[in-house]
Protein backbone atom coordinates (compact mmCIF):
# COMPACT_ATOMS: atom_id res chain seq x y z
CA UNK A 1 0.00 0.00 0.00
CA UNK A 2 1.39 3.39 -0.95
CA UNK A 3 0.63 6.87 0.29
CA UNK A 4 1.00 9.55 -2.35
CA UNK A 5 1.19 13.20 -1.44
CA UNK A 6 1.74 15.37 -4.49
CA UNK A 7 1.85 18.75 -2.85
CA UNK A 8 5.31 20.01 -2.09
CA UNK A 9 6.54 21.76 0.99
CA UNK A 10 5.57 19.50 3.87
CA UNK A 11 7.96 17.83 6.25
CA UNK A 12 6.11 14.97 7.89
CA UNK A 13 6.83 12.78 10.88
CA UNK A 14 4.19 10.07 10.96
CA UNK A 15 3.92 7.14 13.34
CA UNK A 16 5.77 4.11 12.06
CA UNK A 17 7.42 5.98 9.17
CA UNK A 18 10.70 7.77 8.81
CA UNK A 19 10.35 11.54 8.50
CA UNK A 20 9.99 12.60 4.86
CA UNK A 21 9.44 15.61 2.66
CA UNK A 22 6.71 15.98 0.09
CA UNK A 23 6.05 15.37 -2.72
CA UNK A 24 6.49 11.73 -1.80
CA UNK A 25 5.33 8.18 -2.36
CA UNK A 26 5.69 6.19 0.83
CA UNK A 27 5.23 2.50 1.56
CA UNK A 28 2.60 2.28 4.30
CA UNK A 29 2.04 -1.46 4.40
CA UNK A 30 3.06 -1.57 8.06
CA UNK A 31 1.20 1.54 9.09
CA UNK A 32 -2.16 1.67 10.77
CA UNK A 33 -4.49 3.47 8.40
CA UNK A 34 -6.68 4.99 11.07
CA UNK A 35 -3.70 6.50 12.81
CA UNK A 36 -2.24 7.66 9.51
CA UNK A 37 -5.44 9.43 8.49
CA UNK A 38 -5.71 11.03 11.89
CA UNK A 39 -2.15 12.32 11.74
CA UNK A 40 -2.44 13.60 8.18
CA UNK A 41 -5.53 15.44 9.26
CA UNK A 42 -3.64 16.98 12.14
CA UNK A 43 -0.99 18.20 9.72
CA UNK A 44 -3.77 19.76 7.67
CA UNK A 45 -3.10 17.49 4.71
CA UNK A 46 -6.34 16.82 3.00
CA UNK A 47 -5.19 15.95 -0.48
CA UNK A 48 -3.48 12.62 -0.71
CA UNK A 49 -3.99 9.21 -2.23
CA UNK A 50 -3.65 5.75 -0.81
CA UNK A 51 -3.14 3.16 -3.50
CA UNK A 52 -4.13 -0.33 -2.53
CA UNK A 53 -7.55 0.30 -1.12
CA UNK A 54 -10.48 2.46 -2.15
CA UNK A 55 -10.07 5.82 -0.57
CA UNK A 56 -11.85 8.94 -1.64
CA UNK A 57 -9.94 12.16 -1.55
CA UNK A 58 -10.86 14.33 1.40
CA UNK A 59 -12.30 17.68 0.46
CA UNK A 60 -10.78 20.87 1.83
CA UNK A 61 -12.36 21.85 5.12
CA UNK A 62 -15.58 23.77 4.94
CA UNK A 63 -15.99 26.79 7.11
CA UNK A 64 -18.43 26.14 9.91
CA UNK A 65 -18.77 29.78 10.78
CA UNK A 66 -18.36 32.70 8.43
CA UNK A 67 -19.46 35.32 10.90
CA UNK A 68 -16.70 35.05 13.42
CA UNK A 69 -14.47 38.15 13.23
CA UNK A 70 -11.32 36.04 13.64
CA UNK A 71 -12.38 33.86 10.73
CA UNK A 72 -13.01 36.94 8.61
CA UNK A 73 -9.56 38.28 9.43
CA UNK A 74 -7.95 35.02 8.34
CA UNK A 75 -9.95 35.14 5.10
CA UNK A 76 -8.78 38.68 4.44
CA UNK A 77 -5.14 37.80 5.11
CA UNK A 78 -5.40 34.76 2.89
CA UNK A 79 -6.84 36.76 0.00
CA UNK A 80 -4.07 39.31 0.35
CA UNK A 81 -1.42 36.58 0.39
CA UNK A 82 -2.98 34.91 -2.63
CA UNK A 83 -2.73 38.12 -4.59
CA UNK A 84 0.90 38.50 -3.56
CA UNK A 85 2.04 34.92 -4.01
CA UNK A 86 -0.39 33.42 -6.46
CA UNK A 87 -1.67 29.93 -5.74
CA UNK A 88 1.37 28.82 -3.86
CA UNK A 89 0.59 25.38 -2.36
CA UNK A 90 2.37 26.05 0.93
CA UNK A 91 0.24 29.11 1.52
CA UNK A 92 -2.88 27.11 0.82
CA UNK A 93 -1.75 24.44 3.23
CA UNK A 94 -1.20 26.97 6.00
CA UNK A 95 -4.55 28.52 5.25
CA UNK A 96 -6.31 25.18 5.58
CA UNK A 97 -4.50 24.49 8.84
CA UNK A 98 -5.49 27.89 10.19
CA UNK A 99 -9.11 27.37 9.19
CA UNK A 100 -9.24 24.01 10.90
CA UNK A 101 -7.69 25.35 14.07
CA UNK A 102 -10.00 28.31 14.06
CA UNK A 103 -13.08 26.17 13.55
CA UNK A 104 -12.01 23.88 16.36
CA UNK A 105 -11.55 26.83 18.69
CA UNK A 106 -14.90 28.29 17.72
CA UNK A 107 -16.51 24.92 18.23
CA UNK A 108 -14.98 24.55 21.66
CA UNK A 109 -16.18 28.05 22.56
CA UNK A 110 -12.69 28.94 23.60
CA UNK A 111 -12.40 32.64 24.18
CA UNK A 112 -8.85 33.85 24.33
CA UNK A 113 -8.66 36.43 27.11
CA UNK A 114 -7.47 39.93 26.18
CA UNK A 115 -5.05 39.81 29.07
CA UNK A 116 -3.69 36.57 30.42
CA UNK A 117 -4.45 35.88 34.06
CA UNK A 118 -1.85 37.11 36.47
CA UNK A 119 0.47 34.50 37.92
CA UNK A 120 2.83 35.74 40.62
CA UNK A 121 6.52 34.94 40.53
CA UNK A 122 7.25 31.88 42.61
CA UNK A 123 8.97 33.09 45.74
CA UNK A 124 9.06 30.91 48.81
CA UNK A 125 12.20 32.42 50.27
CA UNK A 126 10.21 33.83 53.20
CA UNK A 127 8.88 30.40 54.12
CA UNK A 128 10.65 28.08 56.46
CA UNK A 129 9.84 24.52 55.60
CA UNK A 130 9.94 21.44 57.73
CA UNK A 131 10.37 18.01 56.10
CA UNK A 132 7.25 17.05 54.23
CA UNK A 133 5.62 13.84 55.38
CA UNK A 134 4.33 11.64 52.64
CA UNK A 135 2.89 8.21 52.08
CA UNK A 136 4.76 5.61 50.12
CA UNK A 137 3.23 3.35 47.50
CA UNK A 138 5.09 0.62 45.71
CA UNK A 139 6.42 1.81 42.35
CA UNK A 140 6.81 -0.21 39.17
CA UNK A 141 9.65 -0.76 36.77
CA UNK A 142 8.35 1.16 33.76
CA UNK A 143 11.40 0.70 31.53
CA UNK A 144 9.77 -1.91 29.27
CA UNK A 145 6.55 0.06 28.88
CA UNK A 146 8.56 3.19 28.03
CA UNK A 147 10.59 1.26 25.49
CA UNK A 148 7.43 -0.07 23.82
CA UNK A 149 5.95 3.40 23.69
CA UNK A 150 9.13 4.78 22.18
CA UNK A 151 9.08 2.09 19.49
CA UNK A 152 5.44 2.79 18.77
CA UNK A 153 6.16 6.47 18.36
CA UNK A 154 8.86 5.54 15.89
CA UNK A 155 11.72 7.15 17.74
CA UNK A 156 13.87 4.06 18.06
CA UNK B 1 74.05 -9.28 72.16
CA UNK B 2 75.97 -6.12 72.81
CA UNK B 3 74.70 -2.73 71.88
CA UNK B 4 77.28 -2.46 69.10
CA UNK B 5 76.21 -5.76 67.59
CA UNK B 6 72.62 -4.65 67.72
CA UNK B 7 73.50 -1.54 65.70
CA UNK B 8 75.18 -3.63 63.05
CA UNK B 9 72.12 -5.63 62.35
CA UNK B 10 70.73 -4.08 59.25
CA UNK B 11 67.50 -5.01 57.86
CA UNK B 12 67.91 -6.52 54.41
CA UNK B 13 67.04 -4.09 51.70
CA UNK B 14 64.37 -6.24 50.20
CA UNK B 15 61.27 -4.44 49.17
CA UNK B 16 58.13 -5.83 50.80
CA UNK B 17 55.92 -7.76 48.42
CA UNK B 18 53.74 -5.24 46.64
CA UNK B 19 50.01 -5.79 46.68
CA UNK B 20 48.49 -6.94 43.40
CA UNK B 21 47.80 -4.11 40.99
CA UNK B 22 44.13 -3.14 41.22
CA UNK B 23 42.29 -3.44 37.95
CA UNK B 24 42.15 -0.14 36.13
CA UNK B 25 39.13 1.77 37.31
CA UNK B 26 36.74 2.45 34.49
CA UNK B 27 34.79 5.45 35.57
CA UNK B 28 31.19 4.86 34.63
CA UNK B 29 29.66 8.12 33.67
CA UNK B 30 26.73 8.68 35.99
CA UNK B 31 23.55 9.61 34.18
CA UNK B 32 22.70 13.05 35.45
CA UNK B 33 19.24 12.88 34.02
CA UNK B 34 16.28 12.27 36.25
CA UNK B 35 12.79 11.51 34.95
CA UNK B 36 9.66 12.30 36.90
CA UNK B 37 5.91 11.77 36.60
CA UNK B 38 3.93 14.22 38.73
CA UNK B 39 0.20 13.75 39.23
CA UNK B 40 -1.28 17.07 40.40
CA UNK B 41 -4.66 15.98 41.74
CA UNK B 42 -7.28 17.87 43.70
CA UNK B 43 -6.95 15.58 46.69
CA UNK B 44 -3.48 14.06 46.30
CA UNK B 45 -0.20 14.96 44.68
CA UNK B 46 1.79 11.98 43.64
CA UNK B 47 5.37 11.76 42.39
CA UNK B 48 7.14 8.88 40.62
CA UNK B 49 10.89 9.04 39.90
CA UNK B 50 12.75 6.70 37.60
CA UNK B 51 15.56 6.28 40.14
CA UNK B 52 13.27 5.18 42.98
CA UNK B 53 11.09 2.10 43.36
CA UNK B 54 8.60 3.93 45.51
CA UNK B 55 6.02 6.56 44.70
CA UNK B 56 5.48 9.44 47.09
CA UNK B 57 1.97 10.74 47.80
CA UNK B 58 0.74 13.54 49.97
CA UNK B 59 -2.63 15.12 50.53
CA UNK B 60 -3.04 18.35 48.60
CA UNK B 61 -4.45 20.29 51.53
CA UNK B 62 -3.21 22.82 54.05
CA UNK B 63 -4.40 24.52 57.19
CA UNK B 64 -3.41 28.14 57.84
CA UNK B 65 -3.07 28.94 61.54
CA UNK B 66 -1.41 31.68 63.55
CA UNK B 67 1.85 30.73 65.28
CA UNK B 68 0.32 32.11 68.50
CA UNK B 69 -2.35 29.41 68.50
CA UNK B 70 0.13 26.57 68.55
CA UNK B 71 3.41 25.91 70.33
CA UNK B 72 6.51 24.73 68.52
CA UNK B 73 6.47 21.51 70.58
CA UNK B 74 3.02 20.73 69.23
CA UNK B 75 4.42 21.06 65.74
CA UNK B 76 7.20 18.52 66.22
CA UNK B 77 6.89 15.70 63.70
CA UNK B 78 4.32 17.73 61.77
CA UNK B 79 4.69 18.90 58.16
CA UNK B 80 4.36 22.64 58.23
CA UNK B 81 5.60 25.83 56.67
CA UNK B 82 6.19 29.04 58.57
CA UNK B 83 6.30 32.49 57.04
CA UNK B 84 8.30 35.48 58.24
CA UNK B 85 5.01 37.12 59.18
CA UNK B 86 4.24 34.38 61.68
CA UNK B 87 1.73 32.47 59.57
CA UNK B 88 1.92 28.72 59.89
CA UNK B 89 0.61 26.40 57.19
CA UNK B 90 0.23 22.79 58.23
CA UNK B 91 0.41 20.77 55.05
CA UNK B 92 -0.54 17.31 53.88
CA UNK B 93 -2.20 14.63 56.00
CA UNK B 94 -1.43 16.52 59.24
CA UNK B 95 -3.68 19.37 58.11
CA UNK B 96 -6.70 17.09 58.56
CA UNK B 97 -5.70 16.15 62.12
CA UNK B 98 -5.20 19.76 63.17
CA UNK B 99 -8.37 20.86 61.37
CA UNK B 100 -10.34 18.62 63.71
CA UNK B 101 -8.47 19.93 66.76
CA UNK B 102 -9.11 23.57 65.82
CA UNK B 103 -12.61 22.90 64.45
CA UNK B 104 -11.56 24.46 61.17
CA UNK B 105 -11.99 23.31 57.58
CA UNK B 106 -8.83 22.54 55.64
CA UNK B 107 -7.90 24.75 52.69
CA UNK B 108 -7.36 23.15 49.34
CA UNK B 109 -4.97 24.63 46.81
CA UNK B 110 -7.09 23.05 44.11
CA UNK B 111 -10.81 22.97 43.57
CA UNK B 112 -12.63 20.82 41.02
CA UNK B 113 -9.37 19.71 39.48
CA UNK B 114 -7.90 23.19 39.00
CA UNK B 115 -5.84 25.60 41.07
CA UNK B 116 -8.18 27.58 43.23
CA UNK B 117 -7.95 31.35 42.79
CA UNK B 118 -9.69 31.71 46.18
CA UNK B 119 -6.64 30.47 48.05
CA UNK B 120 -4.01 33.17 47.80
CA UNK B 121 -1.42 31.02 49.55
CA UNK B 122 -2.10 28.08 47.24
CA UNK B 123 0.82 28.63 44.89
CA UNK B 124 3.37 28.95 47.69
CA UNK B 125 2.05 25.88 49.44
CA UNK B 126 1.95 23.88 46.21
CA UNK B 127 5.54 24.89 45.46
CA UNK B 128 6.71 23.57 48.81
CA UNK B 129 4.64 20.38 48.56
CA UNK B 130 6.07 19.66 45.11
CA UNK B 131 9.61 20.50 46.20
CA UNK B 132 9.23 18.09 49.12
CA UNK B 133 7.79 15.32 46.97
CA UNK B 134 10.25 15.64 44.12
CA UNK B 135 13.09 15.42 46.63
CA UNK B 136 16.75 16.03 46.01
CA UNK B 137 17.49 17.06 42.44
CA UNK B 138 20.78 18.81 43.02
CA UNK B 139 23.13 18.56 40.02
CA UNK B 140 20.55 16.61 38.03
CA UNK B 141 18.95 17.37 34.68
CA UNK B 142 15.32 16.80 35.54
CA UNK B 143 12.58 16.07 33.02
CA UNK B 144 9.01 15.96 34.28
CA UNK B 145 5.58 15.33 32.79
CA UNK B 146 2.84 16.72 35.01
CA UNK B 147 -0.86 15.98 34.76
CA UNK B 148 -3.47 18.46 33.65
CA UNK B 149 -7.19 17.89 33.16
CA UNK B 150 -8.80 18.19 29.76
CA UNK B 151 -11.17 21.10 29.19
CA UNK B 152 -14.48 20.30 30.88
CA UNK B 153 -17.50 19.80 28.67
CA UNK B 154 -19.98 20.80 31.36
CA UNK B 155 -18.20 23.83 32.76
CA UNK B 156 -16.58 26.93 31.33
CA UNK B 157 -13.41 27.13 33.43
CA UNK B 158 -10.24 27.05 31.35
CA UNK B 159 -7.30 24.85 32.27
CA UNK B 160 -4.79 27.34 30.82
CA UNK B 161 -4.13 29.16 34.09
CA UNK B 162 -3.76 25.89 35.95
CA UNK B 163 -1.32 24.55 33.36
CA UNK B 164 0.79 27.68 33.44
CA UNK B 165 0.94 27.85 37.24
CA UNK B 166 2.25 24.30 37.54
CA UNK B 167 4.68 25.02 34.71
CA UNK B 168 5.95 28.06 36.53
CA UNK B 169 6.33 26.18 39.83
CA UNK B 170 8.34 23.43 38.16
CA UNK B 171 10.38 25.99 36.26
CA UNK B 172 11.21 27.77 39.51
CA UNK B 173 12.41 24.46 40.94
CA UNK B 174 14.72 23.99 37.95
CA UNK B 175 12.71 21.18 36.35
CA UNK B 176 12.14 20.77 32.59
CA UNK B 177 8.44 20.17 32.29
CA UNK B 178 5.55 19.46 29.98
CA UNK B 179 1.84 19.12 30.68
CA UNK B 180 0.14 15.83 29.79
CA UNK B 181 -3.52 14.91 29.88
CA UNK B 182 -4.48 12.93 32.97
CA UNK B 183 -6.68 10.41 31.16
CA UNK B 184 -3.95 9.69 28.62
CA UNK B 185 -1.50 9.05 31.46
CA UNK B 186 -3.68 6.15 32.61
CA UNK B 187 -3.36 4.53 29.20
CA UNK B 188 0.43 5.02 29.21
CA UNK B 189 0.49 3.30 32.58
CA UNK B 190 -1.95 0.45 32.02
CA UNK B 191 -2.19 -0.36 28.31
CA UNK B 192 1.28 -1.28 27.08
CA UNK B 193 0.05 -4.79 26.25
CA UNK B 194 -2.68 -3.26 24.06
CA UNK B 195 -0.06 -1.06 22.34
CA UNK B 196 -1.38 2.00 24.13
CA UNK B 197 -4.92 1.76 22.80
CA UNK B 198 -7.73 2.13 25.29
CA UNK B 199 -10.16 4.30 27.17
CA UNK B 200 -8.72 5.79 30.35
CA UNK B 201 -11.16 7.17 32.90
CA UNK B 202 -9.80 8.89 35.97
CA UNK B 203 -12.40 9.43 38.68
CA UNK B 204 -10.56 11.98 40.78
CA UNK B 205 -11.88 14.13 43.60
CA UNK B 206 -12.62 17.25 41.56
CA UNK B 207 -13.10 16.06 38.00
CA UNK B 208 -13.55 13.01 35.91
CA UNK B 209 -11.03 12.84 33.07
CA UNK B 210 -11.54 10.70 30.01
CA UNK B 211 -9.08 9.98 27.21
CA UNK B 212 -9.39 7.61 24.29
CA UNK B 213 -6.14 6.63 22.64
CA UNK B 214 -5.48 4.49 19.62
CA UNK B 215 -1.96 3.13 19.28
CA UNK B 216 -0.45 5.97 21.26
CA UNK B 217 -2.38 8.73 19.47
CA UNK B 218 -4.97 10.73 21.40
CA UNK B 219 -8.32 10.39 19.65
CA UNK B 220 -10.51 12.13 22.21
CA UNK B 221 -10.10 13.75 25.58
CA UNK B 222 -12.46 15.65 27.83
CA UNK B 223 -13.36 16.08 31.44
CA UNK B 224 -16.55 16.51 33.40
CA UNK B 225 -17.01 18.40 36.62
CA UNK B 226 -18.69 15.44 38.29
CA UNK B 227 -16.61 13.10 40.36
CA UNK B 228 -15.87 12.45 44.05
CA UNK B 229 -16.69 15.92 45.36
CA UNK B 230 -19.89 15.93 43.32
CA UNK B 231 -20.98 12.71 45.06
CA UNK B 232 -20.10 14.01 48.53
CA UNK B 233 -21.71 17.40 48.00
CA UNK B 234 -24.87 15.92 46.47
CA UNK B 235 -25.29 13.51 49.38
CA UNK B 236 -24.59 16.27 51.90
CA UNK B 237 -27.09 18.58 50.26
CA UNK B 238 -29.82 15.99 50.00
CA UNK B 239 -29.46 14.95 53.65
CA UNK B 240 -28.54 18.38 55.09
CA UNK B 241 -25.13 17.25 56.26
CA UNK B 242 -21.64 18.76 56.18
CA UNK B 243 -19.70 17.38 53.18
CA UNK B 244 -16.74 16.45 55.44
CA UNK B 245 -19.01 14.09 57.38
CA UNK B 246 -20.13 12.38 54.17
CA UNK B 247 -16.52 12.06 52.98
CA UNK B 248 -15.57 10.47 56.28
CA UNK B 249 -18.37 7.87 56.07
CA UNK B 250 -17.55 7.21 52.43
CA UNK B 251 -13.88 6.60 53.08
CA UNK B 252 -14.42 4.43 56.15
CA UNK B 253 -17.54 2.41 55.41
CA UNK B 254 -18.76 2.50 51.82
CA UNK B 255 -18.83 -0.89 50.13
CA UNK B 256 -20.76 -0.78 46.88
CA UNK B 257 -20.65 -4.58 46.58
CA UNK B 258 -22.23 -5.24 49.98
CA UNK B 259 -24.79 -2.45 49.76
CA UNK B 260 -26.20 -0.32 52.54
CA UNK B 261 -28.88 -2.67 53.96
CA UNK B 262 -26.55 -4.38 56.40
CA UNK B 263 -25.70 -1.12 58.16
CA UNK B 264 -27.24 -1.04 61.63
CA UNK B 265 -27.16 2.70 62.30
CA UNK B 266 -30.11 4.26 60.50
CA UNK B 267 -28.46 7.66 59.92
CA UNK B 268 -25.36 6.10 58.46
CA UNK B 269 -27.46 3.69 56.41
CA UNK B 270 -29.23 6.66 54.85
CA UNK B 271 -25.92 8.29 53.96
CA UNK B 272 -24.69 5.06 52.40
CA UNK B 273 -27.90 4.66 50.45
CA UNK B 274 -27.49 8.19 49.08
CA UNK B 275 -23.81 7.51 48.32
CA UNK B 276 -24.78 4.46 46.27
CA UNK B 277 -27.43 6.45 44.45
CA UNK B 278 -25.03 9.25 43.50
CA UNK B 279 -22.19 6.86 42.62
CA UNK B 280 -24.55 5.15 40.22
CA UNK B 281 -25.63 8.54 38.80
CA UNK B 282 -21.99 9.56 38.40
CA UNK B 283 -21.09 6.44 36.44
CA UNK B 284 -24.17 6.70 34.26
CA UNK B 285 -23.47 10.37 33.51
CA UNK B 286 -19.84 9.66 32.61
CA UNK B 287 -20.67 6.80 30.25
CA UNK B 288 -23.34 8.88 28.49
CA UNK B 289 -20.79 11.67 28.00
CA UNK B 290 -18.25 9.24 26.57
CA UNK B 291 -20.83 8.07 24.01
CA UNK B 292 -21.93 11.62 23.10
CA UNK B 293 -18.41 12.98 22.77
CA UNK B 294 -17.24 10.01 20.71
CA UNK B 295 -20.23 10.28 18.37
CA UNK B 296 -19.76 14.01 17.92
CA UNK B 297 -16.00 14.35 17.70
CA UNK B 298 -14.41 11.12 16.53
CA UNK B 299 -14.47 10.49 12.81
CA UNK B 300 -12.27 7.43 12.53
CA UNK B 301 -13.38 3.84 12.57
CA UNK B 302 -11.84 2.01 15.51
CA UNK B 303 -11.96 -1.59 14.35
CA UNK B 304 -10.32 -3.05 17.45
CA UNK B 305 -12.00 -3.60 20.76
CA UNK B 306 -10.64 -1.23 23.39
CA UNK B 307 -10.04 -1.89 27.06
CA UNK B 308 -11.65 0.55 29.49
CA UNK B 309 -9.41 1.37 32.43
CA UNK B 310 -10.92 2.80 35.59
CA UNK B 311 -8.69 4.75 37.93
CA UNK B 312 -8.59 7.53 40.52
CA UNK B 313 -9.37 7.76 44.22
CA UNK B 314 -13.14 7.91 43.69
CA UNK B 315 -13.00 4.47 42.03
CA UNK B 316 -11.43 2.92 45.13
CA UNK B 317 -14.52 1.71 47.08
CA UNK B 318 -15.10 -2.00 46.86
CA UNK B 319 -17.74 -2.80 44.23
CA UNK B 320 -17.08 0.28 42.06
CA UNK B 321 -15.72 -1.77 39.17
CA UNK B 322 -18.69 -4.14 39.20
CA UNK B 323 -21.12 -1.21 39.32
CA UNK B 324 -19.31 0.35 36.36
CA UNK B 325 -19.38 -2.91 34.39
CA UNK B 326 -23.05 -3.41 35.02
CA UNK B 327 -23.86 0.19 34.02
CA UNK B 328 -21.76 0.17 30.85
CA UNK B 329 -23.38 -3.09 29.75
CA UNK B 330 -26.72 -1.25 29.60
CA UNK B 331 -25.40 1.21 27.01
CA UNK B 332 -24.75 0.84 23.31
CA UNK B 333 -21.20 2.10 22.85
CA UNK B 334 -19.83 3.44 19.56
CA UNK B 335 -16.74 1.23 19.91
CA UNK B 336 -16.10 -2.34 20.99
CA UNK B 337 -14.95 -2.99 24.55
CA UNK B 338 -12.50 -5.83 25.15
CA UNK B 339 -12.67 -5.59 28.94
CA UNK B 340 -13.30 -3.20 31.80
CA UNK B 341 -10.61 -3.29 34.44
CA UNK B 342 -9.25 -1.23 37.27
CA UNK B 343 -5.76 0.29 37.17
CA UNK B 344 -3.22 -1.80 39.09
CA UNK B 345 -2.99 1.02 41.61
CA UNK B 346 -5.70 3.65 41.07
CA UNK B 347 -3.86 6.15 43.26
CA UNK B 348 -0.55 6.04 41.41
CA UNK B 349 -1.54 5.12 37.84
CA UNK B 350 -1.40 8.70 36.55
CA UNK B 351 2.07 9.40 38.01
CA UNK B 352 3.24 6.04 36.71
CA UNK B 353 1.93 6.75 33.20
CA UNK B 354 3.53 10.18 33.16
CA UNK B 355 6.84 8.57 34.06
CA UNK B 356 6.41 6.06 31.20
CA UNK B 357 5.88 8.92 28.74
CA UNK B 358 8.80 10.99 30.05
CA UNK B 359 11.13 8.01 29.80
CA UNK B 360 9.86 7.15 26.31
CA UNK B 361 10.38 10.70 25.08
CA UNK B 362 13.69 11.55 26.70
CA UNK B 363 15.63 8.55 27.94
CA UNK B 364 16.71 7.57 24.42
CA UNK B 365 18.17 11.00 23.80
CA UNK B 366 21.53 12.21 25.08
Amino acid sequence: MILIIKKAGFFLTLTGLKPFRTPAEVDIRRTDLNVLRLELKRYGITEYEIIGEPFSEVKPPKRKSQKNPLAEKVDAIYKMMQQMLGKEPTVEHHYHSAVQTLDRLIEEKFDEPDVEEFIPEIDVSDLKEVDLEYRIEEGEDVTDAAEELRKLKGDS
Amino acid sequence: MSDEEKKEIVEPEVAPPSPPEPPPVVKKKKDKRLFIGLDCGTMNICCARNDADQIRITRNVFLPISDESVSMSELSNISYVKSEDGDVFIIGEDAFKFANIFGQAVSRPMEKGLISPKEISAIDVLTLIIRGLVGNIKDRDVYCAYSIPAEAIDETRSVVYHTRVFGRILGALGVNHRPVNEGAAIIYSECSKERFSGVGISFGAGMCNVAIMYKGVEVLKFSTSRSGDYVDNSVAESLSLIPNRVTSIKERRLDLAKGFMGEGDKKIRRVMEALEYYYSALINYTIKKVINEFDEKVDIEVDEKLPVIISGGTSMPNGFLELFKSTISQHDLPFGVSEVRQARNPLTAVANGLLVLTLADFSGTK
